[in-house]
């Protein structure tokens, strides 16, 4: 561990296996993991070696099927369906490869949706609406729908999304990768700017220049984590 | 050629290939061809279809009117009839009247329904004898000839076709008649029923001006309308006012042989139900569109890959329209079937007698109907989804997964909700018309008809002239018959009348003695039945006040009347009637008693003002004999024909009926009119749920994606179903909201049919609209748990 911070995610022998009825697919296999609070981690490796089922179970959108996860010290195969999406949507933020933006709401509903679902009120999300845009730079965009913004800006917003309800860890799934290099690159800076904020990032790429803007990098390899190091890039704390 | 057989092969296999999808398809639109091809047939067999006779449509009918009391379709005198006759407008004219006739001189004694005709009748109908001939013009009138014309159905049935029939003698009442020929099947004029012509010989009775038995068929002359014929009849009808002083105040009208066979409720009950069966149709359809809009959707990429390939946009639409024709094709074939139940269904609970019943059937018309509904169907509905899914973003479509920067579609889905908004608002206006006629039905038929039909049964007793020629005759058999029928095994009481409890008054000119005529010098009018004594017994019908008439009420007597309370209410609103004398015809009666009130004229009419009178004091040959038993009234019809064939072997009866079957016909037409709708609406309803559950099943499937994005961000089960539902009912609440007001005016269409229920009633439309909700609701619900079910994780999948 490279950090003096006290783990915020701890992973200890994690195991997926897909059964199907003819074919048992192991796709992650005893992975042990720390990230801690303040870090920006990336998890590379080539396609298919694991990193989105990785990144899947730490965002506690799927189980493991051995092993153990603690989120701030708290086991997580214990919680229920309903405190797993508590979980979801108070400690975690995601940003996805696809953005994922709902197309048919507005930059701005976009954005509250999981202020919603942790019942924030009115004042409170409309506050929170305001920051989390003008952090991304899309302040000014707040009643266009998705469709109307580019691929980058699209991104943009979903990172404002992720930020809003200000959550311990953010979840970054290949946030370039449907992206051109420039506004693969501002994503990118987006998110380093947030990390030296403050947030905790944990990124998954196959791309190994915006590995290196992590601090730490983990490499996966047909399921298994095959290496680990310390970032060097400039501008990375 | 060869390319329409391709899309027919490719439309098959693809159909196959989806038995889900053309099922629903293939049975939400054969439920919705089948109520449409039945209610057409029936239709078409009432109304739509010109009446067998040329220039059906110059054929009228000529009544006299008075106006003062609403009446719009009196029966006629020989001098109106004649005067009538002059109008110029007419081209031809023949006098008629119905008569029933018991028919000896075969095997057995039969009772038939006939009419005794001028000799012009059958020309004026287009008809030629089918076997011998018909009246010549000297054999009517004065002096006449006792001949008689059979219908083919009476030819068949009492005589086996038997050639020598025309030319042999049958007795009717009696009287010796010679058949002289029979007239074809479809002369069902002036009733379905009729089964012998005899020429009109007016007795002496029928000349006087007063009496007024007959009506008056006539043809229009090419070159006039009805319009011209109507200011000519209502001049010769005031003409007659000034000449004769039993037609002062009234007036005349002309109305087509078709009207008034049916009558404008009867036309609107029609209308009505086309519409019905319409809006059931429109909502299969629109669940065509709905699943032709989903399949497209599935099948972007198959259209994106033909389009590639150098298909136009035209041959693409062309291969989808194929698809949806033929699926309202099958559909079709389905509702064929189904309309064949339908049709029978129908028919058996129509009454026996109603115009032209016997020729509603599955025809070459209702065929060419359908397969005009199947070919719109097919092509309107199937085009939208054509050309939405012939506009293919070509290149998205053929990238693994298109784009998926944010979800897509919003224009087809908005689509799709109109259409099950449409459906929703659609079920709801049927839904209300349905609730609000089957509330007046109910309200009305659970009333107090002021008797009781239970456990009666009624039949006619006609004796003829011949053999009864006298009024002691006439009174002697009937004190046997009813004395014979009280004595009958399970019969508790007994009585004869020449009316029973909703039908056969006489509408007769009163006066109250002692008392001036009106300002306008016309008498009122009471409706009177002769009656033995047990007529309130065997109906149940109490004396209210005074006594009811009985043995003492003898033809030597003193003469009688018992009045209702609604002739008490009209004329002696302050004091009893009892003791006080009217005048009818002549006959100056002391008031007896006063019965209770019975609804003679069905069950939405008030109880019209009438009178009974005691049989010894105005003998009459045709009688109903009525007979209470404890139980099931009809099981005593043989002991009954027997007592009768004992007492005069040649007297037939006829019109067997218990009271509540006549009750029930006569409610008929509210009945089947609620029945239907009823029926309709239900469909309508269960149509309009499988179209939002298939919505809202698709909508979930579009959108598995998003809602996994939704729970990746932390949304729970209840709030995934929160959303799904609140799609639902909205999407429910704008098409209830749309048909409320579209049922407000819908309602205000039912006229009649309203009976007398607020075309507003807020009861009825917020109970359908709870009703609708409700089944919003449900049709939503399991999507709704469906879209619980979706795990986050797919919100990672970027395929």
């Amino acid at each position: 561990m490279t950090t003096n911070h006290a783990p915020l995610i701890r992973l200890a022998g994690i195991g997926k296996v897909y059964t199907t009825e003819e074919l048992e697919t192991h796709a992650l296999v005893d992975v042990d993991l720390e990230i801690a609070e303040g870090e920006y981690v990336a998890i590379a490796g080539p396609s298919g070696c694991g990193k989105t089922t990785l990144l899947s179970i730490l965002g506690l959108l799927d189980t493991p099927t051995s092993g153990e996860y603690e989120l701030e010290g708290r086991p997580v195969a214990s919680l229920s369906a309903a405190e797993r999406a508590r979980a979801r949507n108070r400690r975690i933020g995601f940003v996805f490869q696809a953005f994922n933006l709902i197309g048919e709401l507005t930059v701005a509903e976009n954005v509250e949706l999981p202020l919603v679902y942790g019942g924030h009120g009115a004042e409170e999300r409309k506050r929170r609406i305001k920051d989390a845009l003008e952090r991304v730079g899309m302040g000014h965009r707040i009643k266009h729908y998705p469709t109307q913004l580019s691929g980058g800006q699209q991104q943009r917003v979903a990172v404002a999304r992720a930020i809003a309800g200000e959550p311990a860890i953010l979840l970054a799934d290949e946030p370039t990768g449907n992206l051109d290099s420039e506004n693969g690159r501002q994503v990118m800076d987006l998110l380093a700017e947030l990390h030296r904020a403050g947030s905790t990032i944990c990124m998954v790429t196959h791309d190994p220049r915006y590995a290196e803007d992590a601090r730490r990098a983990v490499h996966l390899f047909d399921g298994r984590m095959i290496g680990e190091r310390e970032a060097s890039a400039a501008g990375v704390p | 050629m060869s390319g329409f057989r391709q899309d027919l092969a490719f439309a098959v296999r693809s159909l196959l290939r989806s038995p889900g999808f053309a099922t629903v398809a293939i049975l939400s639109l054969g439920l919705g061809i089948a109520a449409n091809t039945t209610i057409f047939s029936v239709s078409d067999g009432f109304i739509f279809r010109p009446l067998p006779f040329p220039d059906s449509d110059r054929l009228v009918e000529v009544w006299l009117t008075n106006p003062a009391e609403g009446w719009d379709e009196m029966s006629l005198s020989v001098v109106a009839a004649e005067a009538f006759k002059e109008a110029p407008s007419l081209q031809s004219s023949a006098v008629f009247t119905e008569q029933g006739f018991n028919l000896s001189g075969t095997d057995r004694p039969d009772r038939v329904i006939g009419a005794r005709v001028e000799h012009e009748f059958f020309a004026l109908l287009g008809f030629d004898a089918l076997r011998g001939r018909l009246f010549a013009p000297d054999e009517d009138g004065p002096g006449g000839a006792r001949v008689a014309v059979l219908s083919e159905r009476l030819w068949e049935r009492r005589f086996g076709r038997d050639p020598s029939t025309v030319g042999a003698q049958v007795r009717l009442d009696g009287v010796p008649y010679t058949v002289i020929g029979i007239a074809p099947t479809a002369l069902k004029i002036p009733s379905l029923e009729t089964d012998l012509w005899i020429p009109f010989i007016p007795d002496s009775a029928e000349m006087d001006p007063a009496t007024r038995p007959l009506a008056l068929l006539a043809r229009i002359r090419p070159d006039r309308t009805i319009d011209d014929l109507s200011p000519e009849v209502e001049a010769i009808a005031s003409r007659l006012g000034g000449t004769h002083g039993v037609y002062a105040g009234l007036g005349g009208r002309v109305e087509t042989l078709e009207n008034d066979m049916y009558g404008p409720e009867f036309h609107r009950a029609i209308m009505i139900l086309m519409l019905t069966v319409l809006f059931v149709l429109l909502i299969a359809c629109a669940n065509l569109a709905n699943l032709l809009l989903a399949r497209a959707t599935g099948r972007q990429r198959e259209i994106a890959v033909r389009a590639a390939l150098g298909a136009g946009r035209g041959r693409l639409a062309r291969q989808l329209l194929t698809e949806s024709v033929l699926l309202a094709f099958l559909g079709g074939a389905l509702g064929v079937v189904l309309s064949i139940w339908g049709i029978d269904a129908l028919v058996s609970v129509i009454p026996a007698d109603a115009p032209r019943v016997d020729e509603i059937a599955l025809n070459g018309r209702a065929l060419a109907y359908t397969a005009f509904l199947c070919v719109m169907s097919g092509i309107v509905f199937g085009l939208a989804p054509a050309i939405q899914a012939t506009r293919p973003d070509l290149a998205g479509s053929l990238k693994e997964g298109g784009a998926r920067g944010a979800t897509t579609g919003r224009a087809r889905s908005r689509l799709r909700s109109a259409l099950v908004v449409a459906e929703v608002a659609l079920a709801l206006v049927l839904l209300v018309c349905a609730g609000i006629m089957i509330k007046g039905y109910r309200t009305i038929y659970s009333g107090d008809p002021g008797f009781d039909a239970r456990g009666v049964l009624t039949m006619w007793i006609e004796l003829p002239e011949l053999k009864y020629a006298d009024d002691a005759a006439v009174l002697g058999f009937q004190e046997r018959l009813i004395d014979e029928a009280r004595q009958l095994p399970g019969v508790e009481e007994a009585m004869l009348g020449t009316g029973l409890p909703q039908g056969g008054s006489t509408a007769r000119p009163v006066a109250i003695v002692g008392r001036a005529l009106p300002p306008s010098g016309q008498k009122p009018m009471i409706f009177t039945k002769t009656i033995t004594p047990g007529y309130f017994e065997t109906f149940r019908v109490p004396i209210v006040e005074g006594r009811a008439l009985d043995e003492r009420d003898r033809e030597d007597g003193r003469p009688v009347a018992l009045v209702n309370q609604a002739f008490a209410r009209e004329h002696f609103p302050d004091e009893s009637p009892v003791g006080r004398m009217i005048e009818l015809e002549g006959v100056t009666r002391e008031i007896v008693g006063v019965a209770a009130d019975t609804r003679d004229w069905g069950m939405d009419e008030e109880a019209p003002v009438s009178g009974y009178l005691p049989y010894r004091q105005e003998p009459s040959r045709g009688m109903f004999l009525a007979l209470r038993t404890p139980a099931d009234s009809a099981r005593v019809a043989p002991a009954v024909q027997a007592m009768v064939a004992r007492l005069d072997p040649d007297q037939p009866i006829s019109a067997i009926r218990t009271m509540e079957q006549i009750v029930d016909d006569f409610a008929s037409g509210e009945r089947i009119m609620s029945q239907l709708l009823g029926i309709f609406a239900a469909l309508a309803l269960i149509l309009a749920a499988v179209g939002v559950y298939g919505v809202m099943a698709y909508s979930v499937g579009q959108r598995t994606h998003e809602i996994g994005i939704r729970a990746a961000l932390g949304a729970e089960a209840r709030d995934i179903r929160r959303m799904v539902l609140r799609q639902g009912l909205t999407i429910g609440g704008i098409g209830i909201a749309i048909g409320l007001l579209a049922a407000a005016g819908a309602t205000r269409f039912l006229g009649y049919f309203l009976l007398g229920v607020n075309p507003l009633d807020p009861w009825t439309f917020g109970g359908v609209s709870a009703v609708l909700l409700a089944t919003v609701l449900v049709a939503s619900w399991i999507p709704a748990r469906r879209a619980t079910r979706v795990e986050p994780t797919v919100a990672l999948r970027y395929e």
